[in-house]
């Protein structure tokens, strides 16, 4: 799952990205408004963290033109803005959750991952297909009673695909879905990881879930609807 | 005690008019009584001569007709009137029977003005009484009297008379009096009419006063609401009375821009108390989170030594907004004090500038020295010093990347000023009457927090006021320039090498260093 986090104090802003990132998230992030928008508008993210008083440009009005845009990206706004009416006028222009400075680093990560979900039509925070079990709260994985321990990187993979249980994605989406936008691209890296989930999901006995569409991508699902 | 302006409106109208009442009516009172008594007396004269005119001596003997038949006002026992009268030796001849043994005092008046005067009468009245003394008529003397008013005399009158013999004639003293029980009758009536319409007077002036005092001074009650309504939530309110008097319309308008002022100080305040949470919460948040996440999972000694070096930072950056803050309210409630040191200018300029060179540096910025070396200046050098570096700090941070700082000084005989300007091009002319105000950024955002809280350059404008100088932020070729003077005292010695002339050139000078004096401001 992909992050902006658009934070003008430098330690705030680096402990939101290393926090997220050790939870699996790709973050990108920017100092000030104007990157912020250009973050924002050049790729595509689930969840946008959003200070109100920036340099360069104001969060409200990087809201505003988000939305504009048709952006579908959930905006978490993270201001030490506490009035009412900062933050009514907060949630009236677009954004989908509100928390004041300072913040509980803990209770930032679920909402993020709520916005996730939601994103993702999700509402149960365990994601499961036939016996594998993917708990996005606990960041715990399994298949049937078997506990299986996943990198950072791989659990990233993994919450992408199942999050478009049933579809098709592209190396191109894994891409820019699961990497930061300053990641260094190797051309089968995706493949490379690929190869490790299923080194550590896949057992003679149990049904196979990732499946390779050549020349298009990756599908994580109960059957593959192309076999059968 | 506290009383109402109305009360004492009231008392105070009320009681000048109670008093001019009654010392009108008291005066009235006075004249009536006197014309009364005045009457009565002339009267009682006139009674007292037409019975001296009845008189008459006959040789020896003086004929008294009114006393073997006497007259019902003497005879009778109601109120009666007396009379007596006594010969030339004081013998009494006659008096009323009424008067028994009674004696009236003589009263020996003339015949055209008798003495008159108030008596006791024998039933213990009080009345008055009018004396005449005069000589009796002689019998065919002629009962023609002169006329009241000729300043002829009557004996003189008499004498003229020469048919007639008068040889035996001897003076006689009458005295008749009369109760004033008829004045005095007429004078209770008057005094009971005359208390009775004051009183009216008084009651009906009272009750007209109480309305009208009442009525005008409806828009003080009407502006007291008014006020008593006024609440921390209410500031925007003002003061209105459209039916206000003109000697209320002043007051209602201070009273307004006392509220404007006090809505601009307590919307600051929130400002302030708003800026001040906002600075403290965001270097909270980054402590905070810093840990959590620190915290969030094992880690090696190196990691948990950088997020603490972190946190170090971002306290000591607090920390620094915190004095500021403290020195700021040290110095606006007067509790800051001031040395009197000797500080090398240019050596202190040196000095403050080091920490930003390296900033300066890496933003290419090109840095213009035009100072005067050998310029001395006697204040706290502890606060200028704290003064230059947050101009050089703003100065190294805000100038246009690969812009120029010009740093300069001049020293005059009267004052010696201190330039540092860099170049803005994005620093607009309403930008520059905010910079000394607390927690004020060019950029609304809270850019750089911990590190430009706003806070510099309103510390500054208050030490440099506390010196006694002044400081001055203009925009000139696009340069956002800080100028700093400090006036020199005429009459202040601070060392040996005084300049007593102006130098021509501040630049180039190798003889006496110029002192300038500054201290506090008021001290």
């Amino acid at each position: 799952m992909r992050v902006l986090v658009v934070e003008d104090y430098q330690p705030v802003r680096e402990a939101v990205v290393q926090g997220l990132t050790e939870a699996g998230f790709a973050v990108d992030n920017a100092a000030d408004g104007k990157d912020g928008l250009w973050y924002a508008t050049s790729n595509e993210y689930d969840v946008i963290i959003l200070d109100l008083m920036l340099p360069g440009m104001k969060g409200d009005e990087i809201l505003k033109r988000l939305r504009s845009a048709g952006s579908s990206a959930k905006i978490l706004i993270l201001t030490a803005k506490d009035a009412v009416q900062d933050r009514v006028n907060g949630l009236n222009s677009g954004a989908d959750d509100y928390m004041i400075k300072p913040f509980a680093f803990e209770e930032l990560l679920a909402r993020v991952q709520v916005l996730v979900r939601r994103r993702y039509d999700q509402t149960d925070p365990v994601i499961r297909i036939n016996n594998l079990q993917i708990n996005t709260a606990t960041q715990m994985v399994s298949r049937g009673e078997v506990s299986i321990d996943l990198t950072r990187r791989e659990y990233s993979l993994l919450v992408f695909l199942a999050m478009r249980a049933g579809q098709v994605v592209s190396r191109t989406d894994i891409w820019e879905n699961v990497y930061e936008f300053n990641s260094e691209a190797y051309s089968n890296v995706i493949d490379v990881y690929i190869r490790y989930l299923r080194k550590k999901l896949e057992r003679p006995e149990w049904t196979a879930l990732i499946h390779t569409r050549r020349g298009f991508g990756y599908l994580l699902a109960e059957r593959d609807e192309k076999s059968a | 005690m506290n009383t109402t302006l109305r009360t004492r409106l009231m008392i105070a109208i009320a009681g000048t008019i109670v008093v001019t009442l009654c010392a009108t009516e008291y005066g009235q009172y006075v004249m009536i009584q006197r014309q009364l008594y005045a009457e009565f007396d002339q009267n009682l004269a006139a009674r007292a001569r037409s019975l001296a005119v009845m008189i008459e001596q006959r040789g020896d003997e003086v004929v008294i007709p009114f006393q073997d038949f006497p007259m019902q006002e003497f005879a009778r026992s109601i109120r009666p009137e007396y009379y007596q009268i006594w010969n030339e030796k004081g013998a009494v001849l006659a008096r009323s029977r009424r008067l028994s043994e009674f004696n009236f005092p003589q009263l020996v008046g003339h015949m055209v003005a008798p003495t008159v005067c108030r008596v006791t009468l024998p039933d213990g009245t009080v009345g008055r009484a009018a004396g005449i003394r005069f000589l009796p008529r002689v019998k065919g003397e002629s009962l023609d009297l002169p006329a009241l008013d000729q300043t002829r005399d009557w004996d003189d009158h008499r004498e003229s008379v020469d048919t007639i013999d008068f040889s035996s004639r001897t003076h006689v003293t009458l005295v008749i009096a009369k109760d004033t029980q008829d004045v005095e009758s007429s004078l209770s009536r008057l005094s009971g009419l005359l208390v009775a319409s004051g009183v009216t007077a008084t009651a009906v002036i009272l009750g007209i006063l109480a309305w009208l005092v009442t009525k005008n001074l409806r828009p003080l009650q009407t502006l007291a609401h008014q006020i008593g309504d006024v609440s921390e939530q209410s500031l925007t309110k003002r003061f209105l009375l459209a039916d206000a008097p003109g000697e209320l319309q002043p007051v209602v308008s201070r009273l307004n821009d006392f509220m404007d002022r006090l809505e601009s100080a307590f919307s600051r305040e929130k400002t302030f108390t708003a800026d001040v949470a906002h600075e403290l919460r965001t270097p909270l948040a980054g402590i905070r989170t810093l840990l959590e996440v620190g915290l969030s999972r094992h880690r090696d000694a190196d990691s948990y030594r950088t997020t603490l070096e972190k946190c170090l930072g971002i306290s000591t950056e607090t920390e620094a907004i915190i004095s500021t803050l403290l020195s700021l309210s040290r110095i606006e409630a007067g509790q800051a004090t001031a040395e009197n040191d000797l500080v090398d200018v240019y050596g202190m300029l040196h000095r403050a500038w080091q920490p930003y060179a390296q900033r300066a540096a890496d933003r290419n910025l090109r840095v213009k020295w035009h100072c005067d070396p050998k310029c001395l200046l006697c204040t706290d050098g502890d606060k200028l010093q704290v003064v230059l570096s947050n101009l050089l700090d703003n100065a190294s941070s805000y100038a246009d990347s690969g812009g120029e700082i010009q740093i300069s000084t001049d020293g005059q005989l009267d004052r010696l000023e201190i330039q540092i300007s860099n170049t803005a091009c994005e620093v607009t002319a309403d930008q520059v009457t905010h910079v000394f105000e607390r927690f004020w950024r060019a950029d609304s955002a809270r850019s750089q927090t911990g590190t430009h809280a706003g806070l510099g350059l309103a510390l500054s404008l208050r030490i440099v006021q506390f010196l006694g100088g002044e400081i001055i932020a203009s925009i000139a070729d696009q340069k956002f320039v800080m100028l700093v003077r400090f006036p020199m005292p005429k009459n202040v010695i601070a060392g040996e090498n005084i300049v007593s002339e102006p130098e021509p050139e501040p630049f180039n000078r190798t003889d006496s260093r110029p002192i300038l004096t500054a201290g506090p401001a008021g001290l």
